[in-house]
């Protein structure tokens, strides 16, 4: 698992099946980081998605709302965790991908 | 704004056309455009428990599925929670209104942790010949679950019936397992359909969690 595997997911698109693997991504990475909040939070994200999505009829124009305002902003927090930016930084772009998150859900710390 | 929409039954039938008509009643089957969640994009949705919660639709679901078991030799009917636990009710039901009982069974998605940890409840026995249910097949990951299961309890699959299937591979995957597959209602493989505008959805598939 890696961050590049995790980048070519995200480039996948944002649908049920995906967002489980990417958050199956998150996780091993959380477990095997000396950093795991960044990826904890995406698993977290990812799989609240995934969940809700899952078995359900999700409207074309909902899955690429939600990927038109989160795809942006984790390939930039991808891209400073691969650089290894500085923490500052990181907390920076969590913090703009956590905000496009929540103003997209209802209730999405659930 | 034209939808793209061909879909078949299985056999045509007054019941079945009465099944496929509840199913846009209830809303059970909706058409749009809808991204699943394998990524591919279809103009058309299928949510089972729509029509098997439904009184006339499990009914007639239950018939329907008990008439396509006549003459063969089966012990039990049974599938995967949750598509499947209110299809098999409604068969157990109707099969002894009609007094011709057939067992039925569940196969849990895992394991019960507590108590019994058994996978596969209710009337069960090993090494059975067994019918598979569900609501609908897509890539066929649900079907081949129960499947699995009641094989690994050395049972014989004898028939696998779904209410819906997408024609996505799950159905042909099966026939070339040589399992004996039949669906109610076909849906045009999904690469196949044209996508409409997403604003003509029916249905209630607009109600997601998205901050309005």
């Amino acid at each position: 698992m890696s961050l590049q595997q995790l980048r070519e997911k995200l480039e996948q698109g944002f649908y049920a099946d995906n967002l489980y693997e990417m958050a199956r991504l998150c996780k091993d990475m959380a477990l095997e980081s000396k950093n795991p909040v960044p990826f904890s939070i995406m698993q977290k994200m990812f799989s609240y998605i995934a969940d809700y999505w899952h078995d359900r009829p999700v409207i074309v124009e909902e899955a690429r709302l939600v990927e038109a305002e989160l795809k942006e902003p984790l390939r930039h927090l991808i891209d400073a965790l691969e650089k290894k930016a500085a923490n500052e930084k990181i907390n920076e772009l969590v913090d703009k991908a956590v905000s496009s998150y929540m103003f997209l859900f209802d209730n999405p710390l659930d | 704004m034209v939808i793209s929409y061909s879909l078949e039954l299985g056999v045509v039938t007054e019941r079945t056309q009465r099944i496929l008509d509840l199913a846009y009643e209830t809303g059970a089957l909706m058409t749009g455009a809808f991204t699943l969640s394998s990524g591919k994009k279809s103009d058309h949705y299928f949510e089972g428990k729509r029509l098997t919660l439904h009184p006339e639709g499990a009914y007639l679901i239950g018939k329907e599925i008990l008439d396509m078991l006549e003459g063969i030799d089966v012990d039990a009917v049974g599938g995967l929670v949750m598509g499947a636990f209110p299809i098999i009710t409604a068969i157990a039901v109707v099969s002894h209104i009609e007094s011709k009982p057939i067992q039925t069974f569940i196969v849990r998605e895992q394991p019960k942790v507590h108590g019994t940890r058994r996978k596969i409840e209710g009337h069960f026995k090993k090494g059975s010949r067994v019918a598979i249910v569900d609501d609908v097949i897509t890539t066929g990951g649900s079907v081949r679950k129960a499947i699995e299961a009641v094989e690994a309890e050395g049972c014989e699959v004898v028939k696998v019936i779904v209410i819906v299937d997408r024609n996505e591979g799950g159905s042909d995957q099966l026939r070339e397992g040589r399992y004996d597959f039949k669906a109610i209602i076909n849906l045009p493989p999904s690469g196949e359909a044209s996508i409409s505008e997403p604003s003509a959805v029916t249905g209630e598939a607009g109600t997601g969690i998205l901050r309005r």
